[in-house]
């Protein structure tokens, strides 16, 4: 009976679908939610979810993603999508998309991205939906520049949300041992010799878990006859794959002044000649990690000991990707995530 | 001679061990200060490659007196930098009107509160023919500043 079984999963149409998915020859639509266009610069797109029924929460919710990869990771394919829950869980949700930078970018820097796109972006929807505040969710390096903007700009956030966030850049884990060495990985050299920081460049995260490689191909290999499966690993690593390059002159200066100074978290960062304190933000924070994070450990996030005064904490049972997309987050972190908006709104719309 | 021997499972078995020697060399490889600096160094070298490309291409370019990439980059920037300016007069500009706003509802309190202190306290007796003329005037309620969305 075995053997039966291993003959059937040897077929040649089945091997010759393992080799086109490997291969990435086969792709799936993701981010498929429903949303209109409300604010465009250059590359740089604002979005407004649409739903079915009017917004039952008065203060919208605006996402912020890192410059690394593309957004589509938060609402990645129906069912598995913290967009589709927040919406459907009654709130008003808007999402920056960054777009895919390219050398005419190379000069934008962090003051760029905090005080001219960030506080752009967040003017735009309080005008559009009417309301002198926002919650304001920043994911991984989104997240930075979410608390960077809150520092700097208090006026028009209501609530601050860090997903997968690193804050203090001091960890055991390999990405920091790496980053924060003083002479080795100098992202200057990256700039001077490119313009940008490639988007191939943020390939080499995938050392981080070429140990668990096998295991994985050995799992989707296993798994192939599933559809339900297949769709999700296909989606996953479609969104894994499309890295985008990030301009120059941010990428230097997060690495240099965030992973090899630390400066954030020190209250040492400078952004247009103004300091950006973390412990001078006032408003609710939100913090989420992951327990199993090997990108954020959940030490970086600041989840005990930050510099916030009024802080709410969810540590989550998954990785960095998971805690947006794993089920599990999406049954236990994101319905606790969404009565923290609730309550944290100020009325119902 | 092979009955009793479960080829499959030996199989199986031989790729678990496989995939466990894999997972352990490469965690330890991946992992060890050498191979920080193996790649670090390799980097460094490919980038002053690429940096000396480019360089030459910039100098090959201004000799031709054609603008390079960063040329154009640079005025971008100092789009960026009239963006920025605009966007901190639009936030000083919603101070202001925020202040104005506060400023006429404080005037309209204060137009109210003058126009009842004005008025004549009622009396039980017959009013009288004579009325001052500002207590009869209409009262004219200070606009109050309204915030329009623009989409």
């Amino acid at each position: 009976m075995k053997s039966k079984e291993t003959v059937m999963k040897l077929k040649p149409e089945r091997v010759a679908l393992f080799n086109k998915v490997v291969t990435g020859n086969v792709q799936v639509e993701i981010g498929t939610s429903r949303r209109e266009l409300i604010y465009e610069r250059d590359r740089l797109c604002l979005y407004h979810y649409l739903s079915e029924q009017p917004a039952r929460y008065k203060t919208p919710i605006l996402l912020i993603y890192s410059l690394v990869n593309r957004p589509s990771v938060l609402d990645l394919q129906p069912g598995r999508s913290v967009i589709e829950h927040l919406v459907q869980a009654g709130h008003d949700v808007y999402m920056l998309d960054w777009g895919r930078p390219d050398p005419l970018d190379q000069h934008n820097d962090l003051n760029d991205y905090v005080s001219l796109f960030i506080r752009t972006a967040v003017r735009k929807v309080c005008e559009f939906a009417e309301v002198p505040q926002l919650h304001l969710l920043g994911y991984c390096m989104g997240g930075c520049l979410s608390a960077m903007y809150t520092a700097l700009y208090p006026e028009k956030v209501k609530t601050l949300t860090l997903l997968g966030t690193p804050l203090n850049f001091r960890s055991e884990q390999l990405l920091y041992k790496w980053g924060t060495h003083p002479d080795r990985f100098d992202s200057r050299k990256i700039v001077e010799a490119w313009g940008m920081a490639p988007a191939w460049s943020f390939d080499g995260y995938s050392l981080l878990t070429v140990d668990k490689k096998p295991k994985v191909m050995q799992h989707l290999f296993d798994n192939l006859d599933d559809k339900e499966f297949l769709e999700n690993y296909l989606a996953m690593d479609q969104w894994v794959n499309d890295n985008v390059s990030m301009p120059g002159a941010c990428y230097a200066e997060f690495c240099h002044t965030c992973f090899k100074e630390n400066r954030l978290i020190e209250g040492r960062l400078e952004l247009g000649g103004r300091r950006v304190d973390l412990s001078s933000i006032e408003c609710p924070v939100q913090i989420i990690a992951g327990k199993s994070d090997h990108l954020v450990p959940p030490e970086t996030t600041c989840i005990e000991n930050g510099p916030f005064r009024n802080v709410s904490a969810i540590l989550a049972e998954s990785g960095h990707i998971g805690l947006s997309v794993s089920r599990g987050s999406l049954k236990k972190v994101w319905p606790v995530a969404s009565q923290w908006f609730a309550k944290n709104d100020g009325g119902s719309k | 001679m092979t009955e009793g021997i479960d080829l499959e499972a030996m199989t199986r078995q031989w790729q678990e061990i496989m995939m466990d020697g894999w997972s352990k060399a490469t965690k330890q490889v991946v992992g060890s200060d050498s191979f920080a600096a193996a790649s670090s160094s390799y980097m460094d070298w490919a980038l002053s490659w690429q940096k000396q490309m480019r360089n030459n291409t910039g100098q090959f370019l201004d000799s031709l007196e054609f603008p390079k990439r960063s040329d154009v980059a640079r005025i971008s920037k100092q789009i960026s930098a009239v963006e920025l300016r605009i966007a901190d007069m639009e936030d000083r500009m919603d101070k202001m009107a925020g202040l104005l706003g506060a400023m006429s509802h404080a005037m309209q309190k204060l137009v109210e509160h003058s126009v009842q202190q004005a008025q004549p306290a009622p009396q039980a007796s017959a009013p009288t023919e004579v009325a001052t003329e500002s207590s009869q005037a209409p009262v004219k309620k200070a606009p109050v500043a309204r915030k329009k969305a623009k989409v």
